[in-house]
């Protein structure tokens, strides 16, 4: 697609030239997001802008609506499912200046951002407080807000905390057409509300097909003053699900419920080799939080429950150990290329979420899948709440091996509907699961159709992403 | 642009990444300016492309990966170990093949390093005149420009005594009879600029019983060089500074300027006919160290070279030898990963860009309330004296061995502390 001159003299005027990027140099770093998929296709945009307040979001949208020109809204580009990727060219809309707190409200439990500001600089600003974000995706350090919000982006302590939705009180956000609105009440500082359709929750995963988020109104958390780990390394796959329903039998409730397989082990070692992880099967790890003496029976009481099962139980609430055995967690899925060299982790088929009482049963069908195409798969997650980050590990220069693993991602989503799941827990439809859709969502997926369409009319935001632009309406 | 091998070996370096955006979290030229293309995920994505032909070798792309410091923090937290330090110096090289090395760049790495030998009379002719181009500040180890400077602003210069590190080696060392004997690779800047920290190393190495060669024939490590994507230029200086190593029979070689010995450590190979230490590894893991016994009063802080915390993974030596000097007060940084944004030639070539990272540094230092900031190169001193000084901070920047010598102080003729 070839921008008029005067569409880019005219975008150029809105942004300012600092922040308009035309060079194919700058705009081949937007063509990719961790997927395989984009790393495939390349998709370029025509034009990269970086803006700055939400009137220039808006201007630029009404523009693009003008010249019938697609807009992709962008934060970090840490995402895995090729949402924020410009598949059929137009403008890539950079989001990552808007990135202040804008007002803090703590004594409300609440704070408003911009859409381009880091989780973990968010944490660390609030944790000063004495508050937190509880949302904890593993992309911590470089994810945006922004992002998250058009993901529904979860984590680690999803099991207790809840997903990102649990926590937006309200939006500001500019419709394709470039009109503003402003959810969850114009002026409210309330923590609830039922004013209306809740078009919070609409916006709120809608991967950026639905409007540009320029401002989050949040809800934050008390931090607890403590958090403590117990981590179980277990001979069998299935005593790990056991060891599970028995924890939250026992009337427990970990902030964090994290499973690795035994690739993952070993990829967690290679990252962090001072973390000397025992060879196991599969490990958990369950973060307790609350105050010191709770973390300290919740911690006690989850190694007497995992010691039925697992070969070994520790616990620790050292903050240093905490530390590391979390960052190589969080990491574990870019480090799991380590465990072959001269292979690398792609990103295809990584999210799927399963009934917990079936993450057994799933993480034995991944290993099959792996042992029937002859590819290593690290495989890792939340089992507190099913979902499993499957890590296949391959030479993308080969042909063969693409072919292998598209087939794998392939049996790895049907095998999640099949037992009940989903495609994706909490990383996002975008191209890369688009297909499905229509077999996971049914009707459903029609009627997110009819939204696409009444707000977004010239289909010019992130257009082709979650097959949305697939297929008639169904008749009447 | 059509492959070569060298391109598919590069292919194979690039691979590993797999996007995760990491990078972003540490990179001090993305912290800077903001964009993708300044991260090293997007440096990578850009040589990526031009392997691959999507992109020509324009003007913009060469100043895009000419805009990293190698300070190699993004490889440090790398998940899947992707060493971008290499990607970039490799993507340089092929650059350099196709375009030349560019003049600025060629001055300094190709004609006037690797020949400070020769050019010594012109920086002691230098040191005669330097009151007219600057007036003495920080201490007296430093000038402010006059004026204006070509490549260096208003930016402090280092005070040149018209000395070397082999003059002094000359007039002042007496032949000991120590338990090892170690070769002392100075470096362009221990030797020719700030020839006290040499003594400094020295006499501590001395005071351990430790003999010390300075070969007068060795020449810059190359890094500058390397760096430039100058390989030949890189490669003539290495093979002039293996030669000098082989003649020296000693017991291990010494640095104390974190980049030569990043540099010497990971590009000069098997070829290296003995171990080489960082001068505080050295003391520290080598030796039995005889403490450091005249009292410091002085709060101090400690700056991470990057070339010695992430390239040569040596952080908690510098700090063990602090702790050892009485009197000492150590307060660490919040942040000891910060780069402090000289990058050798990079403060030259981007000199705005190189002084705003450095401000974010040396705010950190200042925060500590340290009256000396301490560290182990020469390189960051230069540029963390000029960051305090334009901050309006009155904290002096000192080499760790010139902080021990000055608790060891000064050694008499018998060897004993006088």
């Amino acid at each position: 697609m070839t921008l008029s001159k005067d569409l880019l003299s005219r975008i150029e005027k809105i942004v300012g030239p600092a922040n308009f990027f035309p060079a194919e140099t700058d705009r081949i770093c937007y063509a990719t997001d961790s997927s395989l998929l984009s790393q495939m296709n390349n998709w370029m945009p025509d034009l990269v802008v970086r803006v700055l307040t939400s009137e220039q979001v808006s201007q630029v949208l009404a523009l693009a609506n003008e010249f019938l020109v697609p807009v992709v809204p962008r934060g970090a580009g840490t995402g895995q499912c090729c949402g924020a990727v410009a598949q059929q060219g137009g403008i890539m809309m950079d989001l990552t200046g808007m990135n202040r707190i804008v007002s803090m409200d703590l004594d409300n439990l609440q704070v408003t951002v911009q859409p381009g500001i880091v989780h973990a600089e968010l944490n660390k600003e609030l944790a000063g407080h004495g508050f937190f974000f509880p949302p904890d995706p593993g992309s911590t350090k470089m994810c945006t807000l922004g992002g998250m919000v058009s993901n529904n982006s979860s984590g680690q302590r999803s099991v207790k905390y809840g997903t990102t939705k649990q926590y937006i009180l309200g939006l500001e956000v500019v419709l394709p057409t470039g009109e503003v609105m402003v959810t969850g009440g114009v002026r409210s500082r309330a923590l609830k509300s039922v004013a209306g359709y809740d078009l919070t929750s609409l916006m709120v995963g809608s991967e950026g097909t639905l409007g540009v988020v320029t401002r989050i109104r949040l809800k934050v958390l008390p931090l607890p003053e403590r958090r403590g780990l117990v981590i179980a390394f277990f001979d069998q796959l299935e005593s790990t699900g056991q060891a599970v329903v028995q924890v939250f039998r026992r009337r427990l409730f970990p902030s964090a419920i994290e499973i690795m397989d035994q690739s993952a082990i070993v990829a967690a070692n290679l990252y962090k080799p001072e973390l000397a992880l025992p060879d196991a099967e599969a490990m958990l790890l369950f973060e307790v939080d609350g105050s010191p003496p709770d973390v300290a029976y919740q911690a006690k009481a989850i190694s007497e429950v995992c010691a039925q099962f697992a070969r070994k139980v520790e616990w620790t609430d050292d903050p240093e150990r905490l530390k590391a055995l979390w960052a190589a967690r969080g990491v574990v899925g870019a480090a799991a290329g380590r465990v072959k060299p001269g292979a690398t982790r792609v990103y295809i088929g990584e999210d799927i979420c399963v009934p917990v009482n079936a993450v057994a049963q799933a993480l034995r069908n991944i290993r099959a899948i792996g042992a029937k195409y002859n590819v290593p798969i690290v495989t890792y997650g939340h089992i507190g709440d099913g979902n499993l980050h499957a890590a296949p590990i391959i030479d993308p220069n080969e042909a063969i091996e693409i072919e292998k693993v598209k087939k794998i991602a392939d049996e790895i989503h049907h095998m999640a509907l099949d037992l009940d799941g989903t495609t994706t827990g909490e990383h996002g439809v975008g191209l890369a699961r688009a297909e499905y859709m229509e077999e996971e969502l049914g009707f459903s997926l029609h009627v997110m159709r009819r939204i696409k369409r009444l707000l977004d009319p010239r289909n010019i935001l992130n257009p082709g992403k979650m097959s949305l632009d697939d297929g008639p309406l169904p008749e009447k | 642009m059509p492959m070569e091998r060298k391109d598919i070996d590069l292919i194979k370096e690039l691979m590993p990444c797999v996007r995760c955006g990491q990078c972003r979290s540490v990179c001090p030229v993305f912290h800077a300016k903001g964009v993708e293309s300044d991260a090293p995920r997007g440096k990578v994505a850009i040589v990526r492309a031009l392997l691959e032909g999507k992109l020509e070798p324009t003007k913009s792309l060469i100043e895009k990966l000419d805009q990293c410091l190698l300070c190699r923090t993004c490889v440090q937290d790398c998940p899947s170990g992707v060493r971008v330090d290499r990607i970039i110096i490799a993507a340089r090289e092929r650059l350099a093949a196709l375009r030349g090395v560019p003049l600025r760049k060629k001055v300094l790495t190709r004609w006037l390093m690797p020949n400070l030998n020769r050019l010594q009379p012109l920086i002691a002719l230098a040191s005669r005149i330097q009151n007219l181009f600057g007036g003495k500040v920080a201490a007296g180890n430093y000038r402010r420009p006059r004026f204006r400077l070509p490549l260096i602003g208003k930016r402090l210069l280092p005070h040149l005594t018209g000395q070397t590190l082999h003059t002094l080696v000359r007039k002042n060392r007496k032949t000991r009879k120590g338990t090892q004997r170690v070769l002392f690779f100075s470096g362009c800047m221990i030797t020719h600029v700030n020839p006290g920290i040499g003594e400094a190393v020295m006499e501590v190495l001395e005071r351990n019983g430790v003999d010390v060669v300075v070969p007068r024939e060795q020449v810059c490590c190359g890094l500058p060089s390397l760096a430039a994507g100058d390989r030949e230029t890189f490669e003539g200086l290495r093979q002039q500074n293996l030669k000098v190593l082989r003649e020296n029979d000693c017991d291990a070689i010494i640095t104390a300027c974190a980049s030569c010995g990043s540099t010497l450590k990971e590009h000069y190979g098997p070829e290296l006919p003995m171990k080489i230490y960082d001068f505080s590894e050295f003391l520290v893991d080598q030796i039995k160290m005889s403490p450091p016994l005249l009292r410091v009063e002085k709060t101090v802080t400690y700056h991470d070279p990057c070339h010695l915390r992430k390239a040569q993974k040596i952080k908690d030596q510098p700090r063990s030898l602090l702790k050892r000097i009485p009197g000492l007060s150590f307060h660490d940084v919040k942040d000891p990963d910060r780069c402090c944004g000289f990058g050798g030639t990079f403060s030259l070539n981007h000199p705005s860009l190189s002084q705003q990272i450095n401000d974010t540094t040396v705010k950190q230092l200042v925060e500590t309330g340290a009256e000396l900031v301490v560290t182990s190169c020469p390189g960051c001193m230069l540029h963390l004296a000029n960051g305090l000084y334009q901050c309006g901070s009155k904290a002096q920047v000192v080499h760790l061995a010139e902080l021990l010598a000055a608790s060891y102080g000064p050694m008499a003729e018998d060897g004993e502390t006088e």
